[in-house]
């Protein structure tokens, strides 16, 4: 067991310092775009799992997302805001906004509360169409900066390359991943999943269901809040669109196909729909039925999604050995 | 002054009152039993005690205070736990999770000592594992810790219902059916083990559908028909309760025509 245990914290850390040292190999602005998609990807992803956890799937996550985004964005543009304060009050704002949403939301479960948390969230998208003032409307905000992080007199450091934008999207999915990880592996986890498993029992012995599918829901939305002020300010421009049902519906496809049983799960969804992309950017119009066909196959052939592939194999490999 | 006390508590379902004007006390450290014919409304009255349901009328009083309405989660707060019907359990868990998950009720760990992993998290952690195992061993199921719950042969699920119940330190520990569908010897199982946590002054509300486990276990039993209650007493009172005997037979004349 200890052994086992050395060799995953040796092959963890090698993992993180290969990811560290990656810009040393290639800088070419294009690699380092896949790769920060795929870092923000997770980021929005793994948080949209953990409510999966205790049973809930969030629809509102993505716009939340934008919100973060847009609150961070014109807090810097129009307020002079420094970029730090401006980032936490994205994910702060996505937190209030979420709980405004959920709160009457929590009432409902199962395929109830992803409709209902979709409708909540449109309408969120929405107003920044309405309301051109200060949102920009349809065509967005455009010319957000990218960020500076600085302590006057002491040190600045402004985002400028792609590289630079990575080592951030970097320590955010890694800070994000470390922290879902620490939680679901605490007692906060075994009660989320004690939900998700038995609703009536958990409450039977004193778990509050309501107080702890909130918790998961602030916490994703504080993490998606975050992850689309890193948008705004990676783009510099925000349109409505971006956070329109199809992305929605990507990030649920990116935890599904990648399983929903583990944090591996949104790790490996989003790494191979992201690369998948990549191949198929001279056919967007196909993407949505290959996505699609990607998700039935995976039900059918691989219920708990890629993350589970591995097991799968071993478990087949050990029954053609038996043979 | 009762532990429990319920008064004229009402539950209509559309047009058909499950629960109807029903009064009763439950002292401290007895085992009641309520029984009554399939319908007669025992299985509401534990909803209707636990929070599950919110009673259309009447009280619900837990040492005095109104407990009527809230939520279950807060009942359970309080003291009082409860087993469901069909053996409910977390069935992907081991043995052990599912004791676990039941124990954090009175040990706050805090959000941000989980997320951070204190020392103080760690420590707290450890203590409710050992409580775990207190519970289980002290129910037999320690060498079973490691399992998965759904592994478990149907007997001793049910037995890792009433730890799971046991894990939440209840005072009043409410029992639905803990001997149905059990062979002859484990229900002899299950009664010696009510019976020991009745001897750790545990208040017990006992439904059962097995009359030896009722006469063997309860000092006083509550008979319900069609939500109402028709006798209360010892065993003894009860078995030669006409009304009693007339409602799970039916009287002389139904049975004649």
């Amino acid at each position: 067991m200890v052994r086992m245990k050395g060799t995953k914290t040796i092959s963890i850390a090698a993992v993180v310092l290969f990811l560290f040292v990656i810009p040393l190999m290639t800088s070419s602005p294009y690699h380092m775009h896949v790769l920060i998609t795929i870092l923000l990807y997770i980021m929005v992803t793994a948080s949209f799992r953990f409510c999966i956890i205790d049973g809930d799937w969030p629809f509102a996550h993505v716009p939340l997302m934008g919100l973060g985004g847009y609150t961070s964005a014109l807090l810097v543009m129009r307020l002079g805001w420094p970029f730090l304060p401006a980032f936490f009050t994205g994910g702060l704002v996505a937190v209030i906004a979420g709980l405004i949403i959920y709160i009457p939301c929590v009432r409902t479960r199962g395929i109830t509360f992803f409709w209902i948390t979709w409708a909540f969230g449109e309408a969120l998208r929405q107003t920044w169409i309405r309301f051109r003032e200060p949102f920009g409307g349809a065509t967005g905000l455009v010319g957000i900066p990218g960020p500076v992080i600085s302590i006057p007199g002491l040190f600045r450091v402004e985002f400028l390359s792609q590289v630079s934008y990575y080592y951030l999207a970097l320590v955010l999915a890694l800070l994000t991943i470390v922290v879902l990880h620490r939680l679901e592996h605490s007692r906060v986890g075994l009660t989320l999943k004690s939900v998700g498993e038995n609703t009536d029992l958990a409450e039977s012995t004193g778990i509050n269901v309501t107080r702890q599918r909130l918790l998961a829901l602030t916490i994703a939305s504080f993490i998606a809040g975050l992850g689309g002020s890193f948008y705004a300010h990676w783009v510099h421009l925000l349109t409505p669109v971006d956070f329109d049902v199809a992305f929605g519906l990507f990030v649920l496809l990116y935890a599904v196909v990648g399983g929903t049983a583990t944090l591996w799960g949104p790790i490996v969804g989003v790494t191979a729909f992201v690369i998948l992309a990549q191949f198929l950017r001279g056919f967007a119009m196909y993407v949505p039925a290959i996505y699609g066909f990607i998700l039935i196959l995976t039900l059918a052939f691989l219920p708990e999604g890629l993350e589970s592939s591995p097991r799968r194999i071993l478990s087949l490999l050990k029954k053609r050995k038996m043979k | 002054m009762a532990l429990l006390e319920i008064k004229s508590l009402r539950k209509k379902f559309g047009g058909l009152a499950a629960v109807h004007d029903l009064d009763f006390e439950v002292n401290e450290g007895e085992i009641r039993g309520i029984i009554g014919p399939n319908g007669s409304g025992k299985t509401t009255l534990f909803n209707l005690i636990s929070g599950f349901y919110r009673p259309t009328k009447g009280k619900v009083f837990y040492r005095g205070e109104d407990i009527t309405g809230l939520r279950p989660s807060a009942i359970a707060k309080r003291g009082i736990a409860r087993t469901f019907q069909l053996t409910s359990l977390y069935n992907n868990f081991t043995v052990q999770q599912n004791v676990v998950a039941a124990s954090y009720l009175h040990t706050g760990v805090g959000f941000f000592g989980a997320a951070l992993n204190t020392p103080s998290t760690v420590n707290r952690e450890r203590e409710v594992e050992e409580k775990a195992l207190e519970v289980l061993t002290s129910m037999g199921l320690a060498d079973y810790k490691y399992q998965r719950a759904d592994n478990l042969p149907q007997g001793l699920q049910r037995v890792l219902g009433i730890c799971i119940a046991l894990a939440t330190q209840p005072e009043v520990l409410m029992l639905d059916e803990p001997a149905s569908g059990l062979s002859p010897a484990e229900t002899t199982e299950v009664m010696h083990m009510i019976d020991s946590i009745r001897h750790r002054g545990v208040t017990i509300l006992l439904v059962e559908h097995d009359m030896r486990v009722i006469m063997g276990l309860c000092d006083q039993i509550t008979v319900l028909a069609f939500g109402k209650k028709i006798a209360e007493g010892s065993p003894k009172e009860v078995g030669e309760n006409r009304d009693v005997i007339e409602a799970y037979l039916g009287t002389e004349e139904e049975y004649v025509t």
